[in-house]
């Protein structure tokens, strides 16, 4: 914040301020006992205090002071300083936090901030002590420090409890008692698998004594596939994750793989390092897995706009900056983003170092106003099977394929690998310089002659381009495939029938796809076929095309006309070679009998409406059609035989056999495809020019033009320096270079705090200036280093956390101890808390066991409120909540609308990840009480846990109870729990024998079939008691 | 163990909604919950919220904005504009439009003036020009203080609304309301703090984000409440089918009852707090029923506002604004979906003022009679204006220049402030920022602006950024 208009312009000008200030009067406060420590005890006082006017941002610097590097702050200001080591009393910045006159008190009244008169204090001990200022504790390199000494050596499971007990000891206390096996069996299956036990699952660890039964349990855990999604959940708030984009019509997209990306990832403890790299540069490895593609859609993640009237400039300096924020926040818990408009104020990042940030992201190719269409397919094996078997249907059909867009017919067939005999009239090499191989052939150099060849490759006319030998030879081999067409003309037998073979030699390189046309005779046989050549699997093999056709006269001109290259590629398909072979005598490979019946047939018809047009007659046909018809056949264009061949084939009777069942077959393949789950992941283009903005105004264009860099004061090491501009696979690579220090820092923080329900460094997204200095520094540290040596085994951590004996604690406190450490950060105890928002709604399916345990999909729509998205438009749309297994999916994967959010999500602290998430608050609502009374998932559980209870509880009603509470709290009840539960089922039963309409109504809630054996009115008053089970505290919190 | 005697707990009931949900993560917040008890109007500075005691002698209790949702285009409603007249079809001079944000008209080669599509007309004693579209606001002008020279800086619809509400157009900061409920506490104890009632008619349906009311970084509990029209009019409000409120209460004592004996055994404050939240829910299932039903307002009052019982009309929200404001509700916001009229300005603005116009008025009279318009304060306007150039027969978005009106707690009647050029394009007199609407607004409630932080990410946060905000001094009574 800014409050430095306010203040008087020159603060530091004038003697007149100067008051003496007695020795004596500067100490009057206590001192502190251990030392100053710069940051623990100085840095954030001045950070809050000064920093604003007087830190890292120069354009708001006030009286030329800088009081965050010991040199501005000793630097002499006229013959004064703010600060002489040694000297309190003759340092301008005590008698100005000192005085009494309201004009010269810093910080300046106006500004909201005050000193204590203990602050006041630990600032003149500083400097008496020597001003000394150290770096900010977050950006010096990570040391391993070696565990300290306890004195209770029996409570050390680990290296983390002796640097948690040193404190512990130091300030007289001891650590909690252990917590019973039960408290340990459900926090571990909340912290590690996001939901409570069901007895059977803990039933052997609770009464397993032996050495190691423990760190047993963990394993079992860790290699749990629930893992991976309760671990999932904080990453996905990090990333802002969500299945809308987020901005005005908050338009649904679908991304889920990612999300299925990061549960994988965290089961298979996919190392910190590559988890990095993969999300943020998957497409620029060396031919990128398909899951390091869908990985890279992390940069696809941040919020989106389709609004009309929103300016492509505008959003593209949105985006970038949504973009900083964001990898600031996961990876380096900076708050870079607060460098957009000005010099950070607290942390030494400068706006240039914002914008050199965003400059690693100016290749991503993405719209900035508009669809953010799917660029990548994700095809289920079955699906995969079907398109192909599919595809070969229609292309094995007897026509073939009929492409209504490009407006031809086209007979052919495509092969993997060759069926080549030999028995050649024409054969020629036009993909190389020296004779190739291929099955049991050899192919010639195209300059070296051809058998069978007498045409004349110069007598190229019509569409195709004119060529030498020479230049055909070269056009085609030096560049794979020339842009040009080219044509040749052969000589053949008028009445037989040829096969001609177009063998493709697909590069090495990423996927693409071109197209080509071949014209036999000026008539298109092949026009605008897909070469689509995906990766290196292809490499070594070559594609046949094969059409067969028949030559009505004695030459045969071929012309092979090259179309648009679509995707990136190292490399283009080669038309390695082509083969003409006389086929008369054989059976036909592709019967033609609808080409030749539609060929002659469209010759037939055209002359009959020529006819008709002759005569003036109307020939009742579209206007472009006759125009089209007019044309002499030799002189059409491309467009006009488009349009002629489209018409009649929609209306030839040669081909409505074929159209009804080819169409059948597209229709099919439409929906396959369009069934197959799509992402949209990170594709590059030329990136965009990145520059400053002056004051974050992205119409000002008067700023300096920058280059990826990463922040100038963080080592650099790793970022290339071979003078090519960096890339994102640089930053990923320097964010996870073990020099980086705040890396790991930031990340071993975040899962302190999963398990220990607070950082040691209290604030999750900021390890910076503002932030907290951690409780335990050396711990912090320790963990950190553990991480990097371990290769970034995120496993290791959250065995290490969970295994140590602090972990281990009861959660339960005394009043001695929230005395002096109320907000647990000694950790003398456990934490304890409600879970988050997924694990509540987690906790009541599984107990009442509806729950479908399955890892990733898409995502699932619970039971909402009617007409919750009603204010969402461009389109309107409605939620319709999911029929059958999908309804009981786990809260991790409710789809999540950025503007509307599932409310019961809402309710609970779930984000709705428009921006960074580190932290989720944690509140305690009325809403969150009408939730688990009144939301019909959690009324459906209930009545089902009702049902379970009676079906599988035991015949008396204390047994019921009995296996109720075992299952949703794994305990049994306490005498004073069982008379209340029990007076409740007495009463609800009275009520609802008297009253079996409601009865009904309730004992059928939700969708789940209703257990129909069972008496209504049992189901419904029993359901009262699960439901009053499910809303217990205890249910759904961690102790 | 029955409910009332539970809900004499030791935890005072005003605090149910709002305060205390307090444990060991917000340990900052405690000491707020000791004032909290000595509220009893001891002293008109003490207030239930964040800020204790309030800076200033407040002058408004509560706050109703009247959301005209989708811009309403200035120059046919506030924004009289003889000039324009003169210029209609005629190109819009470049020196003016050259280097602006425009949204739409991006791609038109030449602006032309579009001349206002509606008469003005001077209203009540004061004699303030109006639009006869809106004979009834027209009607309480000498009550009202129209501001003819706001600004925004985001021109498209949702960023715009993001940045009115909450300063910035960064998502994730907490609404104007939240901070509002934040820094003032609930007057209610059975009524969510802050309310969202919303409606449609008149124009596009532009969507409304639920970010609009969302709390942001500060802590859920300050989340406006949206009400629903159709369905429960707060999600999950009925209980389940089956479950009667009998019922329904034995089930809540019973829970209640269990995690008492559950705190003993842990000593958890944040149990305690969840019986007391329980108990507020077993309420408002009771008092929000009560809100809604209006079946006992006199018929005339359905007249006055033009409302029909439970047609989710703008009327009727209108309405329930007063019904919540009575209860204590601390901040009403009624958003009217119904003003983007890029085509058939003219047309499009008579539909819309339909909807809003009568019952805009009758809302600030209905205030005025019981005596409450001096303690509320009633806010009028939409996120952007509309631009001077024609769009078609409509015009585009518009953020240099446009008007809203405020009226009661603390707001002088009668007057206007600010100007906009000749053309209604850029303001040029007084000028306006959304930061000093929000200085001005926390001002009348007892706040100064640059004192009313919140450390978030490090950095004390607050709703009117960190640019300079001016508290609109002329406009105060």
């Amino acid at each position: 914040m800014c409050f430095c208009k306010s203040i008087s312009q020159q603060f530091f000008v004038s003697f007149g301020a100067l008051v003496i200030v007695s020795q004596s009067a500067l100490f009057s406060a206590d001192k502190n006992p251990g030392g100053i420590d710069f940051t623990r005890d100085i840095r954030p006082l001045l950070s809050d205090n000064c920093f604003s006017c007087h830190g890292p941002d120069l354009k708001q610097l006030k009286a030329d002071l800088r009081l965050d590097t010991r040199d501005g702050a000793i630097s002499d200001l006229g013959g004064y300083s703010a600060v002489v080591p040694g000297k309190p009393s003759e340092s301008e910045l005590v008698i100005r936090i000192l005085t009494d006159d309201d004009d010269d008190l810093m910080p300046p009244s106006d500004s909201g901030k005050k000193l204590t008169s203990h602050q006041k204090a630990l600032l003149q001990q500083w400097i008496a002590e020597g001003a000394e200022y150290d770096m900010h504790w977050a950006y010096k390199p990570v040391k391993r420090v070696a565990p300290p000494e306890v004195k209770n050596e029996s409570f050390v499971i680990n290296d983390i409890d002796r640097f948690l007990l040193q404190k512990i000891e130091k300030s007289g206390f001891s650590p909690s008692n252990m917590a019973d096996r039960v408290t340990l069996a459900r926090r571990l299956y909340y912290d590690l698998l996001g939901m409570p036990p069901l007895p059977e699952e803990i039933e052997s660890f609770v009464i397993d004594k032996s050495a190691g039964a423990y760190e047993k349990f963990i394993e079992q855990l860790l290699n749990d596939p629930r893992y991976g999604e309760r671990m999932a959940v904080h990453w996905l708030d990090l990333v802002r994750y969500a299945d809308t984009i987020g901005y005005h019509s908050d338009a649904i997209r679908e991304v889920s793989a990612y999300r299925d990306y990061v549960i994988d990832s965290f089961n298979n403890n996919k190392p910190y390092d590559e988890f990095t790299i993969e999300q943020l540069a998957g497409d620029l490895l060396e031919e990128p897995r398909i899951s390091q593609r869908i990985a890279s859609g992390y940069n696809r993640l941040l919020q989106t706009t389709e609004e009309g009237g929103a300016q492509a400039k505008e959003y593209r300096a949105i985006y970038a900056a949504d973009r900083v924020r964001n990898v600031s926040g996961v990876w380096l818990g900076s708050t870079l983003g607060c460098a957009q408009c000005h010099d950070h104020k607290y942390d030494p990042f400068s706006t240039r170092d914002f914008y050199s940030m965003a400059a690693f992201f100016a290749d991503i190719k993405e719209t900035a106003v508009g669809r953010q269409n799917p660029n990548f397919k994700i095809p289920t094996d079955t699906q995969s099977s079907e398109i192909i078997s599919l595809r070969e249907q229609i292309r094995d059909g007897d026509f073939v394929e009929f492409d209504a867009l490009h407006g031809f017919a086209r007979t052919f067939r495509t092969t993997n690998g060759l069926d080549l005999n030999g028995n050649f009239i024409y054969a020629l090499n036009i993909g190389g310089d020296s004779s190739v191989q291929i099955g049991n052939v050899e192919f010639k150099p195209a300059n070296q002659g051809v058998d069978g060849f007498t045409g004349d490759l110069n007598s190229g006319a019509g569409d195709a381009g004119q060529h030498s030998e020479e230049e055909l030879k070269k056009l085609l081999s030096t560049h794979g495939w020339s842009n040009d067409p080219v044509s040749m003309v052969l000589n053949v037998k008028s009445g037989n029938r040829y096969k001609l073979q177009l063998i493709i030699r697909e590069p090495k390189g990423r996927e693409h796809y071109r197209n080509f046309s071949v014209n036999i005779n000026g008539r298109a046989v092949v026009d605008n076929l897909l070469v689509n050549v995906r990766g290196s699997a292809y490499e070594k093999e070559s594609l046949v095309y094969t059409v067969e056709v028949d030559a009505f006269n004695d030459t045969m001109k071929i012309a092979l006309i090259p179309g648009n290259i679509i995707g990136s590629t190292d490399g283009f398909p080669i038309i390695n070679a082509l083969t003409l072979e006389d086929v008369s005598d054989q059976p036909n490979l592709i019967k033609p009998k609808y080409f030749s019946a539609f060929a002659e047939g469209q010759v037939k018809w055209e002359s009959e409406i020529m006819a008709k047009l002759k005569k003036k007659e109307d020939a009742k046909l579209p206007n472009n059609v006759i125009e089209a018809i007019k044309v002499s056949p030799v002189k059409r264009s491309a467009a006009e035989r488009a349009t002629l061949l489209t018409y009649y084939f929609s209306v030839a009777s040669a081909t409505a056999e074929m159209r009804e069942r080819v169409g059948k077959l597209r229709k099919s393949l439409a929906n396959t495809e369009k069934s197959i789950k799509t992402m949209l992941v990170t594709e590059t283009e030329k990136p965009r020019m990145t520059r400053i903005l002056p004051r974050g105004d992205w119409l000002d264009e008067s700023g300096e033009e920058v280059l990826p860099a990463v922040p100038e004061f963080l080592p650099k090491n790793k970022l290339r320096n071979d003078g090519k501009r960096a890339n994102r696979l640089d930053l990923a690579n320097w964010i996870v270079d073990a020099e980086n220090p705040l890396t790991a820092r930031a990340y071993v923080n975040r899962m302190w705090k999963l398990f220990f329900g607070k950082g040691l460094s209290s604030r999750l997204d900021d390890l910076g200036g503002q932030g907290e200095p951690p409780s335990h520094p050396e711990l912090l540290d320790w963990l950190a280093i553990e991480f990097v040596e371990n290769d970034w085994d995120m496993k290791h951590i959250v065995r290490l956390l969970v295994s140590s004996a602090a972990y281990r604690q009861t959660s339960v406190s005394s009043v001695k101890l929230d005395e002096v450490d109320a907000g647990n950060r000694m950790y003398a105890r456990q934490s304890r808390f409600r879970v988050d928002a997924e694990m509540v709604r987690d906790a009541a399916l599984r107990i009442s066991g509806l729950l479908i345990v399955q890892n990733g999909g898409y995502s699932a729509k619970p039971y909402q409120p009617i007409g919750y998205w009603k204010h969402l438009n461009f389109p309107k749309r409605k939620w319709n909540h999911d029929k059958g297994e999908n309804q009981y999916r786990r809260g991790l994967y409710t789809f999540w609308c950025r503007t509307f959010l599932h409310p019961s999500m809402l309710a609970f602290d779930a984000p709705s990840r428009e921006e960074c998430s580190a932290e989720r608050t944690r509140s305690n609502t009325p809403q969150q009480a009408l939730v688990l009374l009144n939301d019909p998932t959690y009324v459906e559980a209930s009545r089902v846990f009702a049902e379970q209870i009676l079906q599988n509880g035991g015949s008396s009603d204390e047994a019921r109870l009995e296996w109720a509470f075992s299952r949703a709290l794994s305990r049994k009840p306490l005498d004073q729990e069982r008379v209340i539960l029990l007076d409740l089922l007495k009463s609800q039963l009275k009520r609802y024998e008297v009253n079996i309409k409601e009865a009904k109504q309730a004992a059928s809630a939700g969708q789940w079939p209703v257990a129909k054996a069972l008496k209504p009115e049992s189901v419904a008053a029993w359901s009262s008691v699960s439901r009053a089970i499910m809303n217990l505290y205890e249910t759904t919190s961690r102790f | 163990m029955n409910l009332k005697q539970q809900s004499i707990n030791h935890l005072n009931r005003r605090s149910f909604l709002n305060g205390v949900s307090i444990g060991v993560g917000s340990l900052a917040l405690t000491s707020l919950l000791v004032p909290r008890g000595l509220t009893k109007e001891a002293s008109p500075l003490l207030s239930g919220g964040a800020v204790n005691p309030l800076h200033f002698a407040p002058k408004a209790k509560r706050v109703i904005h009247l959301c005209m949702a989708g811009g309403p285009s200035h120059l046919e409603t506030l924004d009289y504009k003889p000039k324009l007249a003169e210029m209609n079809g005629k190109p819009m001079p470049k020196s003016i439009t050259d280097g602006q944000p425009i949204a739409q008209l991006q791609n038109n080669k030449q602006l032309k003036c579009l001349g206002p599509q509606h008469e003005f007309e001077k209203y009540g004693k004061s004699g303030q020009l109006i639009s006869k579209a809106l004979p009834e606001i027209g009607s309480i002008a000498d009550d009202i203080c129209i501001v003819r020279s706001m600004t925004t800086q985001q021109i498209n619809h949702d960023p715009a609304h993001t940045f009115m509400n909450t300063g910035s157009q960064i998502s994730g900061r907490p609404s104007m309301g939240s901070w509002v409920l934040y820094g003032l506490g609930n007057g209610s104890d059975n009524l969510p703090g802050y309310v969202v009632l919303s409606s449609s008619g008149g124009g596009q349906d532009q969507p409304i984000a639920s970010r609009q009311w969302h709390s942001g970084f500060l802590p859920s509990r300050y989340q406006g409440v949206h009400f629903h029209s159709t369905g429960d009019p707060v999600l999950y409000i009925s209980n389940p089918n089956g479950v009667n409120q009998k019922g329904q209460g034995e089930v809540i004592s019973a829970i209640n009852a269990i995690n008492k004996i559950r705190n003993k055994a842990v000593v958890d404050p944040e149990i305690d707090t969840r019986i007391s939240q329980y108990e507020m829910a077993f309420r408002m299932q009771t008092s929000v029923p009560e809100l809604i039903d209006t079946s006992k307002e006199p018929k005339h009052m359905f007249d006055l506002y033009g409302a029909k019982p439970g047609d989710g009309s703008f009327a009727s929200n209108c309405l329930l604004a007063r019904r919540l404001a009575e209860r204590g509700t601390r901040f009403i916001q009624l958003y009217h979906r119904g003003w983007d009229h890029h085509g058939g300005v003219k047309n499009g603005v008579l539909t819309t003022a339909k909807h809003v116009d009568k019952a805009s008025a009758a809302l600030v009279k209905d205030l005025k009679d019981r005596g409450m318009l001096e303690d509320t304060l009633v806010i009028w306007g939409g996120e952007f204006g509309r631009t001077p150039m024609a769009q078609g027969s409509g015009r585009d978005h518009h953020i240099k220049g446009f008007s809203f009106w405020m009226a009661g707690g603390g707001i002088k009647g009668g007057i206007s402030y600010g100007n906009t050029d000749d053309f209604g394009y850029n303001a040029v007199e007084d000028v306006v920022t959304v930061h000093d609407f929000h200085a001005t607004m926390l001002k009348l409630l007892g706040i100064q602006h640059e004192k009313f932080t919140y450390k978030f990410q490090g950095l004390d946060f607050r709703l009117t950024g960190v640019e300079e905000a001016h508290v609109l001094k002329k406009i105060l009574s």
